[in-house]
């Protein structure tokens, strides 16, 4: 799918942000082979469009909504609360597995904790050859209160930053390295700076 | 039970619908409509399975199951559905957690708050809407044909819990509570 034939010939939005890895990770979908995404941020028109042109079952849970009602992991059995939280919320796997997890400036708004509880939720339900693709606040020391969403135009990427809430909080700046230790069972494939100061991590079981 | 319109582009002009309620959505792709629009309104409270060969509109709560097969099924913004709907097209405006199977679209608007899956060729949702769930746009999707293969026999097996939308005006005005009766398995 070229990124140019899902875009509005008149865009008086956001310029989108050219995102490779992203790219790469669809372009898998070529085949003629049932996907499964796993989509962990608010379900954005772009996303729908982009997966509806494959053989796809887009499973979206808006962890970003949800972020307010998160168990504390530091206290006592708090990890185990979070990986019960995070069953409520992620849908039924239908017997099928995960091939490609969308966490799309969501990761760098968890504490460690939590990313290893997810982290252990996503490895069982991702396929032998699942991806993970993430974009993490990397370049700045600080970064909105609230996420940004982000959505895909075609191949591209564009952020909707939250409106009226100027906050800002310290930006945890993971590594990929570091989240590939929270992340168990993917591994750092390939990462990128992005023309927004977005980082793109992708990983790969 | 169903405020009737027979003709819907006059729909916000009939008697049986509430000045103040929402016009129903526009279709972007008509199915198959034998006859005129059937309206659930918003003080109306179903609980059990819907069938009928005509469109609906649900501004009320419905509970159970909605097949609609041939029609298309608009839950409005005042719509509270918890049920599993089957149809040719469904709109969602309003609060909907269940199932969602269609044979060839679903539109979730921006208004909408949707909890559960989606099954169909064609799924457009709008920035703004709440959505949490799975969406399945696997033109071979086994839950489409599964849903949509055999519906005779399906539509016959359950023939003696089916709520039927009729095109006589005599069913147009039926209150609440026979809906309820009627509709209750």
């Amino acid at each position: 799918m070229s990124s140019d034939a899902a875009r509005p010939l008149e865009d008086s939005g956001p310029e989108p942000i050219r995102a490779p890895l992203f790219a790469m990770a669809v372009e898998d979908f070529e085949d003629d082979r049932r996907h499964v995404v796993l989509d962990l941020g608010r379900a954005r028109e772009g996303t729908v469009a982009l997966f509806s042109g494959y053989r796809c079952r887009l499973d979206v849970v808006d962890l970003p909504a949800k972020l307010g009602d998160l168990p504390d992991v530091d206290e006592e059995g708090g990890p185990e609360a979070v990986e019960r939280w995070l069953d409520g919320l992620l849908p039924p796997t239908q017997g099928e597995s995960v091939d490609l997890v969308l966490c799309w400036n969501l990761l760098n708004y968890l504490p460690a904790g939590v990313i290893e509880a997810l982290g252990r939720r996503l490895a069982e339900r991702a396929s032998p050859q699942a991806r993970l693709h993430a974009l993490i606040e990397y370049r700045a020391t600080r970064m909105p209160a609230v996420p940004a969403s982000y959505a895909p135009v075609g191949l591209e990427l564009v952020d909707d930053p939250p409106e009226g809430d100027p906050a800002t909080v310290a930006a945890p700046r993971y590594s990929p390295k570091e989240l590939e230790k929270r992340l168990p069972g993917f591994t750092s494939e390939k990462t990128m700076l992005l023309g927004n100061g977005m980082q793109e991590y992708l990983y790969r079981r | 039970m169903f405020n009737k319109r027979e003709n819907e582009s006059e729909g916000s002009t009939s008697e049986s619908h509430k000045a103040d309620a929402p016009a129903p959505a526009k279709r972007s792709a008509p199915p198959r409509n034998a006859g005129g629009t059937a309206m659930i309104g918003p003080s109306i409270n179903v609980d059990g399975k819907l069938l009928g060969d005509e469109d609906l509109v649900i501004e009320g709560k419905v509970k159970g199951t909605v097949e609609l097969k041939k029609n298309s099924v608009t839950i409005g913004n005042q719509g509270n559905v918890q049920a599993d709907v089957y149809a040719h097209s469904i709109f969602v405006d309003g609060q909907m957690d269940g199932n969602l199977v269609a044979s060839e679209q679903v539109v979730i608007r921006k208004s909408a708050r949707v909890k559960g899956s989606i099954a169909a060729p064609r799924v457009s949702l709008e920035d703004g809407a709440q959505f949490n769930g799975s969406i399945d746009m696997d033109t071979k999707s086994e839950t489409r044909s599964k849903a949509f293969s055999g519906q005779k026999s399906s539509q016959e097996s359950s023939a003696g819990a089916k709520t039927e939308s009729t095109h006589s005006d005599s069913g147009s005005n039926k209150s609440g509570s026979e809906a309820g009766k009627q509709a209750s398995l």
